[in-house]
């Protein structure tokens, strides 16, 4: 909880440097701390420390290759990174996607979604030390990523979608194999919640914590769960649909504050679980309706030149809203690929959410932001 | 009189800063180029508009073409869900001189890393009002290059430096070939 100045101890402050690489930070960060005994009076947070020149390299390959650039835009959550530049570019050259492409494009998403958000929960139960959850999620997500290698043959960095559709087909028994893992995901989502969830010690560490309210997170601009989890009701999949998300029903998980306060730390990792339900629904319906087809648009030939013009194309990633500004001059590389990474709003706020805490709630609060430092520096 | 009444009433607050409005690529989302010196009343008066209310800054990208930048601000609204896209353009007087914009981080305080970012990737310098704070003094030093870069890297211009603190840049990424012009 944020407090006023008066409210400090007064005593002589404390500087603290954490960083670039610590244990108690989820990623490269330099964080510069004033300490008034245990309380963070003021926080300066420092960047860049993951910066590899992704939009510049850009520009200096072909199409074609852009995508797997794109890809390592975010390297736990690959596929977000491919789609907003295939639907940029299939924007631009007006490229009908095939229904079946479609149906590939979201099991894929979701899939990343929910591995994502499992390795969201492995962060936080590290933030607050508790290892047997670890083993757990670990555990499962590992199902999700031999789904990964099964369909693409690659766990991680996928390099999978191309403009116009996707690589291959999907491979046989894969649609099963889905809808098995999302079973045993809801099974062991029980066990989640027996385990860790509603422990006392938990909700101790997590509960009236790291509060974020409603003002920062328009102030900074905060999409995707965390927003959510404050109440702020924006999903990219419901305002402005794509790949068929309008056809499919789901709900929009908000912050309850079933644990404390609405938007405090036990609110985000909440509103994790209820949105690896949504994904595991939104994954059922799509697996029951996969038409037969092609797999990539038969404009996309050995021939195809992006045209020239722009677009700007929006989705919603695990962490919150991402876009692309793609430009082509019509040539072989492109003019511009620009990304607006979620987490770049997100660590806009770490100094004035940190603000007021106890040092030794930091290391949860950061976890519970799901900083994507990768995305952010790009 | 403008057909579109958001641009007729921009023309009121603002006279003369709509300069042309024309779709953006191929969606249907309008964009509106702006003259430069005006972009700060502009956004003030698009921000406070009471029937689009643009409260939010989502993105702002800077493309350059030819030695002239295009800075486009992607603007939505959180109420009524509106979007538009402003845009403007500035001319570089020299390669390695940089080009002044006035800031928006008053306005939109999500700004702050977006004209950070254009700042150190393309020396385009967004200037706060006088008096004003800037965004150099927020808590958020969220930067890209590393201390001591020379250059603009995302400029079309710019040449990959030989080394970096003693550290060779052996790899050979400029100019390399692309064997086919295709996208399979």
């Amino acid at each position: 909880m944020k407090r006023n100045s008066n409210d400090f101890f007064k005593t002589d402050l404390t500087t603290w440097e954490i960083g670039p690489y610590h244990g108690s930070l989820p990623a490269p960060m330099r964080l510069k701390l004033s300490l008034d005994g245990e309380i963070i009076a003021s926080c300066q947070i420092e960047t860049g420390f993951l910066h590899r020149g992704l939009e510049k390299a850009c520009e200096l390959h072909s199409w074609k290759s852009v995508i797997a650039y794109a890809d390592h835009l975010d390297p736990e959550a690959a596929v977000f990174g491919e789609l907003v530049l295939c639907l940029g570019v299939e924007e631009i050259g007006e490229i009908v996607v095939p229904a079946r492409a479609q149906c590939i494009r979201v099991i894929l998403a979701e899939l990343t979604r929910i591995s994502s958000h499992l390795a969201y929960i492995v962060r936080i139960a590290r933030a607050v030390g508790s290892e047997t959850i670890i083993h757990y999620v670990l555990r499962d997500r590992e199902r999700i990523l031999d789904l990964f290698e099964l369909l693409t043959g690659a766990r991680f960095s996928l390099n999978f979608l191309r403009f116009g559709g996707v690589c291959a087909d999907v491979t046989d028994g894969f649609i099963e194999r889905v809808l098995e893992v999302c079973e045993m995901i809801r099974i062991r989502m029980k066990e989640y919640n027996d385990l860790f969830t509603f422990n006392h010690g938990f909700l101790k560490r997590s509960a009236f914590v790291g509060t974020l309210p409603t003002s920062l997170i328009r102030a900074c601009g905060m999409t995707g769960p965390n927003a959510r989890a404050s109440g702020v009701n924006f999903d990219v999949r419901k305002e402005t649909p794509y790949m068929g998300y309008d056809e499919l029903e789901f709900q929009i998980p908000l912050g309850q504050g079933e644990g404390g306060n609405i938007g405090d730390v036990h609110d985000r990792f909440l509103l994790r679980l209820r949105e690896i339900s949504q994904s595991m629904e939104i994954l059922k319906q799509v697996a029951d309706r996969v038409p037969a087809g092609d797999f990539i648009s038969s404009k996309v030939e050995k021939d195809y030149v992006v045209p020239p013009g722009e677009a700007y194309a929006r989705i919603e990633s695990s962490r919150g809203l991402l876009g692309c500004h793609v430009v082509s001059d019509g040539k072989e590389k492109p003019s511009r690929v620009q990304f607006r990474p979620p987490s770049l709003a997100h660590l806009m706020a770490v100094p004035e959410l940190v603000e007021g805490i106890r040092i030794e709630d930091l290391p949860v609060v950061l976890a519970s932001l799901d900083l994507g430092v990768a995305e952010a520096d790009r | 009189m403008d057909k579109n009444p958001l641009i007729s009433r921009l023309n009121k607050t603002v006279p003369g800063a709509v300069l042309e409005v024309r779709r953006f690529g191929r969606s249907p989302i309008s964009s509106i180029w702006v003259e430069t010196q005006s972009i700060q009343r502009l956004g003030e008066a698009l921000k406070s508009d009471p029937e689009c209310k643009f409260d939010w800054l989502e993105n702002l990208s800077v493309v350059e073409f030819e030695g002239v930048f295009v800075i486009t601000y992607f603007l939505r609204s959180t109420v009524t869900q509106h979007t538009v896209v402003l845009r403007l353009s500035a001319v570089l007087a020299s390669p390695t001189s940089e080009v002044v914009i006035p800031s928006v981080w008053k306005i939109w305080p999500m700004a702050v890393p977006m004209e950070k970012d254009a700042q150190e990737m393309f020396g385009v310098v967004f200037k706060a009002p006088q008096g004003s704070t800037t965004v150099e003094d927020s808590d958020a030093k969220i930067k890209i290059l590393p201390e001591g870069w020379d250059g603009f890297p995302l400029r079309k211009n710019y040449v990959f430096p030989k080394e970096f603190i003693n550290i060779p840049h052996s790899r050979p990424v400029v100019n390399r070939a692309i064997p086919k012009k295709t996208i399979q």
